[in-house]
């Protein structure tokens, strides 16, 4: 049995007051409910986008780091990253913020093209090989498919925060208020009724009262 | 900005690729922390971090911190392999977060 809400008043303006909430909460429940419901199916889809994503990436930078080993043992290690020092590094970053039903979540945008052309990289070509031009591309494409990863990895998060909070208010609502409402609801009613049975034996004894002094007058 | 945190060979990698705020660190749990409150500070949009370097039990924390406390999308902070393959320490981090949310585990 929930417990009733304290400090109420046994009296009908109160029982009103308490079924216009009750009504109230259920409606906010259903609304929720729904809500909840949308939002497990968003969250669902990204899901799977993740995971392919992660795979992905996974095999892409596996691949790049391969083509660095081969860079390094053709020019040398010391020579890969001096070389990696004078590359052109000027990748930058546009983020914005589109919205999957109220929760914020991040867009990311390489600016320009990020595999680039040979005479972008900015370092020398006479000093490197094809190795690491081979190199530099996998590492462009997969700081492309990482934004993306990072982008969908961000939503999860979001998304999964809100289907918590979702989730605690329309358990919240369904377990704790709405039968906490109903109770008290029940308590008043029981107590106006009770109050009415004792008015009404009141009155029974007054009228036979009132008939028993008649009587003797 | 994007940002990259991890072992020599990461950083080679994403400098040839064009990223200009690389860190190379090895196995150095104090440094991490501190480089990511640095680029949490200076305002980084996504910083790249090896899951060896994050699975560190006091980055792990503070990373956890951070997506916790931020208000805003950014910075995203994203766990990628290094040169030795994949931990699933990253793919971990997601998981978790699913299972929470929904309440079982999905396959």
């Amino acid at each position: 049995m929930p417990d009733i809400i304290e400090g109420v008043s046994p009296t009908r303006m109160e029982l009103l007051r308490l079924s216009r909430r009750e009504k109230l909460a259920e409606k906010g429940h259903d609304l929720l409910r729904e809500k909840r419901d949308a939002l497990i199916g968003e969250f669902l889809d990204v899901i799977g986008e993740v995971r392919d994503m992660r795979k992905e990436v996974e095999a892409k930078l596996n691949e790049a780091f391969e083509f660095l080993i081969i860079a390094e043992a053709l020019i040398g290690v010391e020579q890969v990253r001096q070389l990696s020092m004078t590359a052109m590094r000027d990748i930058s970053l546009d983020s914005s913020i589109r919205s999957i039903m109220g929760v914020q979540v991040p867009i990311l945008e390489l600016s320009g093209e990020p595999v680039r052309k040979l005479n972008e990289r900015g370092y020398s070509l006479f000093d490197s090989s094809a190795a690491l031009d081979r190199c530099a591309r996998s590492f462009e494409e997969a700081l492309e498919l990482i934004i993306k990863l990072g982008e969908v990895e961000e939503a999860v998060r979001k998304l999964a925060i809100e289907v918590e909070k979702t989730k605690r208010r329309v358990n919240a609502l369904e377990y704790i208020m709405i039968p906490r409402l109903k109770a008290t609801r029940k308590y008043i009613r029981m107590r106006l009724e009770e109050m009415e049975r004792e008015n009404f034996t009141r009155l029974k004894k007054i009228k036979a009262m009132l008939e028993r002094r008649s009587e003797t007058e | 900005m994007i940002a990259v945190i991890g072992d020599r060979e990461t950083a080679i990698g994403f400098r040839l690729a064009g990223v200009r705020d690389t860190y190379e660190v090895e196995h150095d749990g104090v440094e991490v922390v501190r480089l990511l409150d640095k680029l949490v500070r200076d305002g980084a949009t996504i910083i790249l971090i090896t899951e060896r370097l994050a699975a560190e039990s006091h980055v792990r924390a503070r990373i956890r911190e951070i997506n916790g406390t931020k208000r805003e999308v950014t910075p995203i902070i994203i766990e990628i392999p290094d040169k030795k393959g994949p931990t699933g320490e990253g793919a971990a981090e997601i998981e978790l977060l699913i299972r929470r949310a929904v309440g079982v585990a999905l396959k």
